[in-house]
């Protein structure tokens, strides 16, 4: 047999290995050890792209105002690199502020703050990667567990690395939120992710009789849905506001939700590690 | 080779830190995949099969995807590619571009075929029609950036280059 062959063959066997001992037994630590060594490179990597976005971002506004900016050229060149990094600082400033109004707004939670560091490599997943400082005393992060933004419900950890989470964001069609319709009615539902069929957000199995109406806010109902029956999402928070009624010959109502979050554009999130103890 | 693995790590924390934020025509480019491919066409399926292998490894710790799981998807479709490819003229300038819409297909419907064997809820039809073509369609048009300069950088030596093999 030849050597190339031999070489292939022998990758194809290490792969389909690492993939059956992770299944059976699991290679978090092994996983997590290899995302602890890449840490650091990916926060400065994010960071980077989070720059080089909103240099995209001036650049489209650019040809909207071309005549403006002809003017302004000279003394953007000069003020840009300063601006960059003053904006940068406030940008961050105002998403740490968000998050502390989170914790007054919910003074029962027990909430980690973390930074998104990273996105799902395929395109086809609605998930991030978020991480947090080292901290002397550290506090669990599990499975399950949900996460916030200022705005409202991001989505629940699938996986936990040191310093680091996994997290499935609401609109993924793998993710499933009891809900609540916030009118004079409150029927309640289930939330699915729908990012994967053109959609975002469906709230599905509401009554037919139930009062909808287009812009109603939908909110978290704080119930357990499998597979995850041991952590709930908190009850109240923020899901999405109805966009439409999709028409469907079932006995239940269906309707479709603009989500509250921006998920494009979140760079911090908190995680809801508990409730406090009162 | 050293090199080659080295930037295909860099290439995996670029695919999942910058090109997120900076999407292409909407769509995210798999740089991993597209430079292991570029690899293994200019220098032949061994080389390209380890470079495939230690990007997916790269991609498998900075992913919620199972350890391995982009690195078997990623091996196969480069070394299938390879021997799809023994078949054709390589110095056509199609091969590449063909190829980088074929690998796109055949990549990503094996980490969707993965994905739902490790109980993860997959929507097919969405996912194929939203994503897979759309990124297809780009890949193709991006795979000549790279396998041009990549073919100049890691040409033959003159003197294997006129030798007959």
């Amino acid at each position: 047999m030849r050597r190339s062959t031999i070489l292939i063959l022998a990758l194809l066997a290490a792969g389909l290995l690492l993939l059956l001992v992770d299944q059976v037994a699991g290679l978090g630590m092994a996983k997590g050890a290899l995302a602890w060594a890449l840490g650091p490179l990916q926060r400065a990597f994010y960071a980077g792209g989070e720059e080089a976005g909103d240099f995209w971002e001036r650049l489209r506004e650019a040809g909207r105002l071309q005549e403006e900016n002809k003017r302004l050229w000279a003394m953007v060149e000069e003020l840009r690199s300063e601006n960059l990094r003053y904006r940068e600082i406030e940008h961050e400033n105002q998403e740490l502020r968000a998050l502390l109004g989170l914790r007054e707004r919910y003074p029962e939670l027990d909430l980690l703050e973390a930074e998104v560091i990273g996105r799902d490599p395929t395109g086809w997943q609605q998930v991030l990667r978020v991480g947090w400082a080292v901290q002397e005393k550290p506090r669990e992060v599990r499975v399950g567990m949900a996460v916030l933004a200022p705005a409202g419900l991001v989505g629940r950890v699938i996986r936990v690395y040191p310093n680091a989470a996994d997290v499935l964001l609401i609109t993924d069609i793998g993710s499933s939120v009891s809900a609540v319709v916030q009118n004079e009615d409150r029927p309640t539902g289930v939330v699915d992710g729908r990012w994967q069929e053109g959609t975002r957000l469906v709230m599905r199995y509401l009554p037919q009789g139930a009062v909808l109406r287009e812009g109603d806010w939908v909110l978290t109902a704080g119930l357990r849905l499998p597979p995850f029956e041991e952590e709930a999402f908190p009850p109240g928070i923020p899901i999405g506001r109805i966009l439409r009624r999709v028409t469907v010959a079932d006995l239940h109502q269906q309707v479709e939700l603009v989500p509250a979050v921006d998920f494009d554009r979140l760079e911090w999130v908190s995680i809801v590690l508990g409730s406090k103890s009162p | 080779m050293v090199w080659g693995i080295a930037l295909v790590v860099f290439l995996a924390l670029l695919q999942v830190s910058l090109m997120p934020q900076l999407p292409l025509l909407g769509v995210r480019p798999d740089l991993v995949l597209l430079f292991a491919l570029a690899w293994g066409m200019v220098r032949g399926s061994p080389e390209g099969a380890v470079l495939a292998f230690g990007g997916g490894l790269a991609l498998d710790a900075l992913s919620a995807f199972p350890l391995g799981g982009h690195a078997l998807a990623l091996l196969l479709t480069v070394v299938s590619l390879a021997w799809l490819g023994a078949s054709f003229y390589r110095e056509n300038l199609l091969f590449p571009v063909v190829g980088a819409f074929l690998g796109t297909w055949i990549y990503h419907l094996l980490l969707l075929l993965l994905a739902q064997l490790w109980g993860q809820t997959v929507a097919w039809g969405g996912t194929l029609r939203l994503v897979v073509l759309p990124l297809s369609l780009v890949e193709a048009a991006l795979m000549p950036l790279i396998y041009g300069p990549l073919g100049w950088l890691a040409r033959p030596r003159p003197a294997r280059a006129f030798s007959r093999r």
